[in-house]
């Protein structure tokens, strides 16, 4: 049980530094490069998921043409609260400030050279951070809360703590949603809890997905599947979509080799609909002629549950217009939940319509969410100074009979 | 039944909702030989066994659907006994909680199962919803809910305060989640529900002073909560419709009032009607939910 936790190699982890996530899977003697910092993850096997690692400062090259080969850095546990070092809160408490002189930069008289240099000698962050104490004119004229906030912000800079954390949905959905949001179609966290909701993703349901969302969305279907089930993955075009970031939920692997068989949304609109993949129970790693076999019963799979109409749900989440795929997959079982996003109101506010003519849907609600987030500290609470100004909207329905 | 699986037909004993309308939907247990009254005349639950769910129905007075049951339609149909939840707040929960079949839950208070509907759904069947109520009338009810609704192996409900006496599982949750007036008094009893090996923690308040003594309390040394963040969600629903936006008499015969107005090329849609400018867009209701409650998140993860 407790080894479930633990960090393993051949595993997708997401690594934090500084509160910049990244998906990163770990192999053996393997630099990984992270927010500046190179280092080798052997040392981070066999610990729990969560942990904190120093890794010790990369000596830079002073220029691009200088080629001097880099050394790696060292990765250390430490029980580093980064909490502590959260510098990101503002510190308007009112304070008298009215003797403060503007140094605008002054008061440090270690520059970025000294820095780099220091680096390349190998200083460790420590010591950097202590150098540029002792070099600030005004770092003894200032409170001790300001004193305080002064090394937290150099810590942060220049003592590296990375977390290594297990990736599930949440993490994978604000990694894209702070990094790539335009591989996500700006769809924010709120908006992909809010698919999953009312598209009533369960243990052993049938979803249909069409999604251009890099798989974040397909993968976080899966995830609240939990191993059971089927999810029927449509797509546009002869080559199957990006779908990199299935990869970061280390599901098992049924098939990866997506050379054959793949059935388009193209060849869909004469017969039907089609189909790419599946992923169901008893998912195992499997290679060679197996794989193949069971790709294509994936496949079969999928097909039955496209034509034999057992559909629980259907999920739409992509740059393409949703009408006209909507309309094609709205084949599922009576009584069952559909959900449409769009980056944009208009053309849900087209499928609105035609929904709502047609008489094969009720409970049509066309909704957009904003989210505030809170700093919350004594004396300071008050909203995020920036937000974002809206992330899409959705369109949500049940699907009933037409006659 | 119901809530945590899929049926295509409606049998005896099942709770199903029937629809009238978008904000007209009640909850109904199927029961043989029963009659029920609605606004658009009796349904005869016979009439309905057997039949598909989505099914239409005719009434005296106008048509209903029988819908399958679903905690977004539940949350939206259920007996009030408390203030409850709502899905554009429970789905954060949800997702902010990591939850997935499997996830081991402690939830306080269970109110009027709002969100333990929903909980449920996700983490069964192999997940399981410790729930803590102190109102031992709400806490039976609830209880006796869970089990109409075919919810009995998944969920107990405990009758007990969880500020007093903590929940009754020790290092087992992967998730905690307070709606009480007071939660800051109860992060320890979250901390001690939770596993060793961490887990989540969201509590639930329409006031930012318990915030700021939730988030003061989870952020003190040693009490093995990190990450703290708080949320607040405005969700709009819209509805589409066409529009007609008269347009002013600025005598377009004129050649010049013409010259300006529709310039040379371009010309805008808007510009050759002559009464009015018909389009569709969104028209937000006159009011909606501007506040429901602030969200702390917290990620559980003892040293
Ligand atoms: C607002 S309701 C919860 C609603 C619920 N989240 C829902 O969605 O239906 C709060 C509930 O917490 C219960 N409660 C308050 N303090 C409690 C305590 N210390 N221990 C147990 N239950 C408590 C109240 O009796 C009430 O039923």
């Amino acid at each position: 049980n407790m080894a479930d936790n633990e960090i393993n190699l051949n595993t997708t982890v997401i690594l934090e530094r500084n509160s910049v996530l990244k998906a990163v899977k770990l192999v053996a003697n393997k630099v990984i490069v992270f927010e500046k910092l190179r280092f080798k993850p052997d040392k981070a096997v066999g610990c729990n998921y969560g942990t904190v690692f120093k890794v010790t400062l990369t000596p830079q090259r002073s220029s691009p043409w200088c080629k001097r080969t880099i050394a790696n850095g060292e990765m250390e546990i430490t029980d580093q609260d980064l909490d502590s070092l959260d510098t990101n809160a503002d510190d308007a408490q009112g304070k008298d400030n009215r003797s403060l002189v503007d140094t605008h930069g002054k008061s440090q008289t270690i520059k970025r050279e000294n820095i780099l240099e220091m680096k390349g000698e190998g200083a460790t962050g420590e010591e950097i951070v202590k150098c540029l104490v002792e070099n600030s004119s005004s770092f003894n004229e200032k409170t001790s809360f300001s004193q305080n906030k002064y090394l937290k912000k150099k810590k942060k800079k220049y003592l590296s703590y990375i977390r290594i954390q297990r990736p599930n949905s949440r993490l994978i959905c604000q990694l894209y949603q702070e990094r790539e949001p335009a591989k996500i179609c700006n769809m924010r966290m709120e908006t992909m809890s809010q698919i999953l909701t009312a598209a009533n993703i369960k243990h052993g349901c049938n979803v249909g997905v069409v999604e251009t969302c890099s798989g974040v969305v397909l993968g976080s279907v899966l995830e609240k599947l939990g191993g059971k089930g089927c999810v029927v993955n449509l797509h546009n075009g002869e080559s199957p979509p990006n779908l990199f970031a299935i990869s970061h939920f280390n599901f098992p692997e049924p098939d990866s080799d997506k050379s054959d068989n793949d059935i388009t949304m193209d060849t869909v609109s004469e017969q039907s609909n089609g189909c790419d993949k599946t992923k169901g129970d008893n998912d195992i790693k499997v290679s060679g002629k197996k794989r193949r076999e069971n790709r294509l019963k994936h496949q079969q799979r999928a097909w039955g549950v496209l034509e034999n109409k057992l559909l629980d749900a259907v999920v739409v989440v992509c740059k393409f217009h949703p009408t006209p795929i909507l309309l094609c997959l709205l084949d599922l079982q009576l009584s069952r939940p559909f959900v449409v996003y769009s980056e944009h109101k208009e053309p849900l506010m087209e499928l609105f319509v035609r929904l709502s003519i047609s008489g094969s849907a009720i409970n049509l609600q066309l909704t957009d969410t904003l989210t505030r987030q809170y700093q919350v500290l004594p004396e300071r609470t008050h909203p995020h100074v920036m937000m974002s100004s809206g992330g899409g909207y959705l369109l949500t329905g049940l699907k009933i009979t037409n006659s | 039944m119901g809530f945590t699986s899929f049926k295509s037909n409606v049998e005896a004993g099942d709770i199903v909702i029937i629809f009238m309308g978008h904000d007209s939907m009640f909850p109904l247990y199927v029961k043989k030989g029963e009659i029920s009254q609605t606004k658009f005349g009796a349904i005869k639950h016979d009439q309905i066994i057997n039949h598909k769910y989505g099914t239409k129905f005719t009434c005296s007075r106008g048509w209903v659907y029988v819908l399958h049951p679903t905690p977004e339609l539940w949350t939206i149909t259920l007996p009030h006994r408390t203030q409850i939840l709502y899905t554009a707040d429970i789905s954060m929960i949800l997702f902010q909680l990591d939850l997935k079949p499997g996830s081991v839950v402690c939830e306080s208070g269970t109110g009027s199962g709002s969100l333990s509907h929903a909980i449920i759904r996700t983490i069964a069947p192999t997940g399981f919803l410790h729930t803590v109520e102190f109102h031992e009338d709400r806490a039976n009810k609830a209880s006796l809910e869970f089990k109409k609704h075919g919810l009995a192996d998944y969920v107990t409900v405990y009758n007990r305060d969880v500020i007093k006496l903590g929940f009754p599982v020790t290092s087992v949750a992967d998730a905690v989640f307070l709606d009480i007036p007071s939660p800051d008094d109860a992060i320890s009893a979250a901390a001690n529900a939770l596993k060793q090996s961490g887990g989540r923690l969201c509590s639930f308040s329409p006031c930012i002073e318990q915030v700021q003594r939730t988030c003061t309390n989870l952020r003190q040394q040693g009490s093995g909560f990190k990450d703290v963040q708080v949320f607040e969600l405005i969700r709009r629903s819209c509805n589409v419709k066409r529009v007609f936006v008269p347009m002013a008499d600025l005598g377009l015969d004129n050649d010049e009032v013409r010259s300006k107005v529709v310039g040379e090329s371009n010309v805008l849609p808007s510009v050759t009607q002559k009464h009015a400018f018909c389009c569709r867009t969104c028209v937000l209701p006159k009011e909606t939910y501007g506040h429901t409650g602030f969200l702390v998140f917290a990620t559980y993860q003892p040293n």
